[in-house]
């Protein structure tokens, strides 16, 4: 069954301990016992500090002085609450007033899910959030700030495969013949989501918010909507592209329970 | 049971204003009639009673003038002094007459208009004098007008070639005469005809006024009425913003519109406070159900028993039923949750039916989507949820390789949405999720039971009907 496939090498949340090392991340919870497990989980993927403030002020205050890598913040807080307290630091011009911020708050409705990416957070979870949901989450907020250096819609390249954001289209270059890829709209979003993450691990939530932009809710069996996507997806990647060979086949592999990775090709030599 | 008195309020209770203004309408017309009648007996009594004493007038100058001839009597009497008498009354009833009447006989014929004397005087002797007819047609005592008097009525030809007149005859015997004088009575008199002028001049002048005045005031009541509608229309669809007019309107309506503001004040205040307390609902439930999750983690992290591992996965299913619960009991009161906008149904059906077609394909399920255009008004996130509920349902249920039908269509003006799956159906109260026996059955039914109270959220409704094999879930909404 290949839902059941995972990589054949490193479990890629593992990888991400490269990416999380020397890192620094500033949380905003009040809860102790929550705030404790969250502190402790970013420790153990390989932050280097994790600053925790019980109340909007603090935060703000160490904001102000200290470059952090990702802002973590809750709503309901002491004193000043998680929202106000980014909208006044991305107002300020301190070293942390452009960090990416993901906001971690029991108010899930759309409606506030709208008011916290208003009002400056890049990301928007409901509580409770898994330890899987969190790191790739994260992850994906440090690559995304990683690559604010580089051009907007520069082409991403995986071995033979070039896909190109702007035109939305999948080629495969081989022996210096590129071929498109026949992709549906849907297949396309999810092949780039993947991509762009670069052999770090996808959450199928994190999907569904990316690719499915058109539902508001998270249907209860959305993990099987995804999971037969996905299987139709591998079985068109493998129709279309059979010169990889059966051995990297399925190119989109599974990580721990709820994630994906696109196979990383670099070192893949035709 | 019931007197007369509650009896009228209940029928009047049943008609509307249009059939009550109608009745209005009918009863001046009777009452304008009746006044006309009253007005034209009243009329008629008065010109009788002025040729009344006109004859009577007539009468005594006769009298006086034969107190002076006085040498007539039985015996030396002679047709010829009948004759000379009634030339005599002629000559005296053609006199200078009243202002108005007619001075001739040919005037009254040829107008109608009253005042021409007539007379017959009858002697002992010889042949009597005068109209005849006033003997032969006898006509009918008036009391009322003086004693013998007699009102008689003398067809065309008889006085008159051409028209009927009546005329007040004073009968009397003086010596040996038989005297009859009489006046033509006015046929129509100007009078009546004045106040039949004014009367219907004031009726019409009523109506005109009527009519305006009860136009103004139903445009008036129907314009508030609608204001007072749109205002309950908006807070039906979620928008709070538009109140009744209280004044300014219609007086009529000051005490409703102030009620409806006040009900919809109260109804604003009501959801801001489910709203906000949804806030905090969320709050307090997911922040100790946060650290419940991930107490959970780390023991399945550091648990070395199976035993202890298997309990932590089963305890975390748990959780997560706990939260799905929650995140829809929580969408059915979150605050944009009363914000209608039209939403397409068909559309909705289309995303659903691609949503779980990968799913379907896997067991080789095919789903048919038969739907035209269909707007209906909702909330676009809970519609959403319903259908995907629905289409999912039936994905699940279906046998491998059957067929579901989606249709979305309209009855009249009703929209309505169905699915049908070749599943084995399924009792009513696990539809309603109140009993579900069986475990596997139970998600069918909660899901369901969601997708219950979400339409009637809608004010649409619910039927689950027996397709043999499987089952017809339709929602039939209202608009």
């Amino acid at each position: 069954m290949d839902s059941e496939t995972t990589t054949s090498g490193q479990d890629p949340f593992a990888q991400l301990r490269e990416a999380f090392a020397g890192r620094t991340a500033l949380l905003l919870e009040d809860d102790p016992a929550l705030a404790a497990h969250v502190a402790e989980r970013l420790a153990d993927a390989g932050f280097a500090r994790v600053d925790r403030f019980d109340a909007g002020e603090g935060a703000l205050a160490a904001a102000a002085a200290t470059p952090y890598d990702v802002l973590i913040l809750d709503r309901h807080t002491r004193g000043l609450d998680g929202l106000e307290t980014l909208r006044r630091l991305r107002a300020g011009s301190g070293p942390s007033s452009d960090a990416p911020a993901l906001m971690l708050t029991a108010l899930g409705a759309e409606r506030q899910k709208v008011e916290g990416l208003l009002g400056g957070a890049d990301d928007y979870l409901a509580k409770p959030v898994g330890d899987e949901e969190l790191l790739a989450r994260i992850a994906a907020q440090l690559r995304r700030s990683a690559r604010r250096a580089r051009p907007a819609g520069a082409d991403i390249l995986n071995g033979p495969f070039r896909l190109a954001p702007g035109p939305r289209t999948l080629k495969l270059e081989l022996d210096g013949a590129s071929r498109l890829i026949d992709l549906s709209p849907l297949e396309f979003a999810i092949v780039c989501e993947l991509m762009s993450a670069r052999g770090q691990p996808v959450t199928k939530t994190m999907l569904w918010d990316r690719c499915w932009v058109e539902w508001k809710f998270l249907p209860d069996n959305f993990v099987n909507i995804i999971d037969a996507r996905i299987s139709a997806l591998r079985r068109r990647l493998k129709e279309q592209a059979p010169e990889l060979g059966d051995d990297l086949h399925p190119l989109i592999v599974s990580a721990r329970s709820q994630s994906l990775v696109f196979r990383d090709l670099s070192s893949w030599a035709g | 049971m019931g007197g007369p008195l509650p009896r009228v309020r209940a029928w009047l209770g049943r008609r509307t204003t249009t059939q009550l203004a109608a009745g209005i309408a009918v009863l001046s017309a009777l009452a304008l009639t009746g006044s006309l009648l009253v007005t034209g007996a009243a009329v008629r009594l008065e010109q009788r009673q002025t040729a009344a004493l006109s004859a009577l007038d007539d009468y005594s100058a006769m009298v006086e003038k034969l107190g002076i001839e006085s040498g007539m009597t039985r015996e030396t009497i002679t047709a010829a002094d009948a004759i000379y008498l009634s030339n005599w009354l002629t000559a005296f009833q053609s006199g200078p007459g009243r202002e108005g009447e007619a001075r001739s006989l040919e005037e009254t014929c040829r107008t109608g208009r009253g005042g021409a004397g007539v007379r017959f005087i009858r002697a002992p002797v010889g042949k009597p004098a005068g109209l005849s007819a006033l003997e032969t047609e006898r006509g009918v005592r008036a009391p009322r007008l003086g004693a013998d008097v007699w009102l008689v009525r003398l067809e065309a030809g008889v006085l008159c070639p051409s028209r009927p007149v009546e005329v007040v005859v004073v009968r009397r015997s003086v010596g040996v005469l038989d005297i009859a004088v009489g006046r033509v009575v006015d046929r129509s008199g100007a009078a009546w005809a004045r106040a039949v002028a004014v009367v219907i001049g004031i009726g019409v002048l009523l109506l005109a006024a009527g009519l305006a005045i009860a136009t103004f005031a139903r445009r008036r009541l129907t314009s508030a009425v609608a204001e007072v509608s749109r205002a309950l229309d908006r807070a039906a669809v979620g928008d709070f913003s538009v109140r009744a007019p209280e004044t300014e309107v219609a007086p009529e309506l000051t005490e409703l519109s102030g009620h409806v503001n006040q009900t919809l004040d109260r109804l604003e205040e009501l959801l801001a406070w489910l709203r906000d307390s949804a806030d905090q609902l969320a709050h307090d439930f997911r922040t100790p159900l946060a650290r419940a999750s991930a107490r959970l983690d780390r023991l399945a992290a550091t648990a070395d028993a199976p035993e202890t591992r298997r309990l932590a996965a089963e305890a975390r299913g748990d959780l997560d039923a706990l939260i799905r619960a929650m995140n829809e009991a929580m969408a059915l009161r979150d605050g944009e949750a009363w914000s209608f906008e039209t939403v397409r149904l068909d559309t909705l059906a289309a995303q659903a039916v691609e949503l779980y077609q990968p799913l379907a394909e896997e067991r080789g399920v095919a789903i048919r989507l038969g739907a035209a255009e269909t707007p209906v008004l909702g909330v676009r996130s809970l519609l959403q949820r319903a259908v995907a509920n629905l289409v999912d349902n039936a994905v699940k249920y279906s046998p491998d390789g059957g067929t579901i039908e989606v249709s979305v269509g309209r009855d009249g003006d009703r929209p309505w949405l169905s699915v049908a799956d070749q599943g084995p159906g399924f009792t009513e109260e696990a539809a309603g999720g109140a009993s579900a026996v069986d475990p596997e059955r139970e998600s069918h039914g909660m899901g369901l039971a969601f997708v219950r109270a979400i339409l009637r959220r809608h004010g649409a409704s619910m039927t689950i009907d027996d397709a043999r094999p499987g089952a017809v879930v339709t929602a039939r909404f209202s608009r």
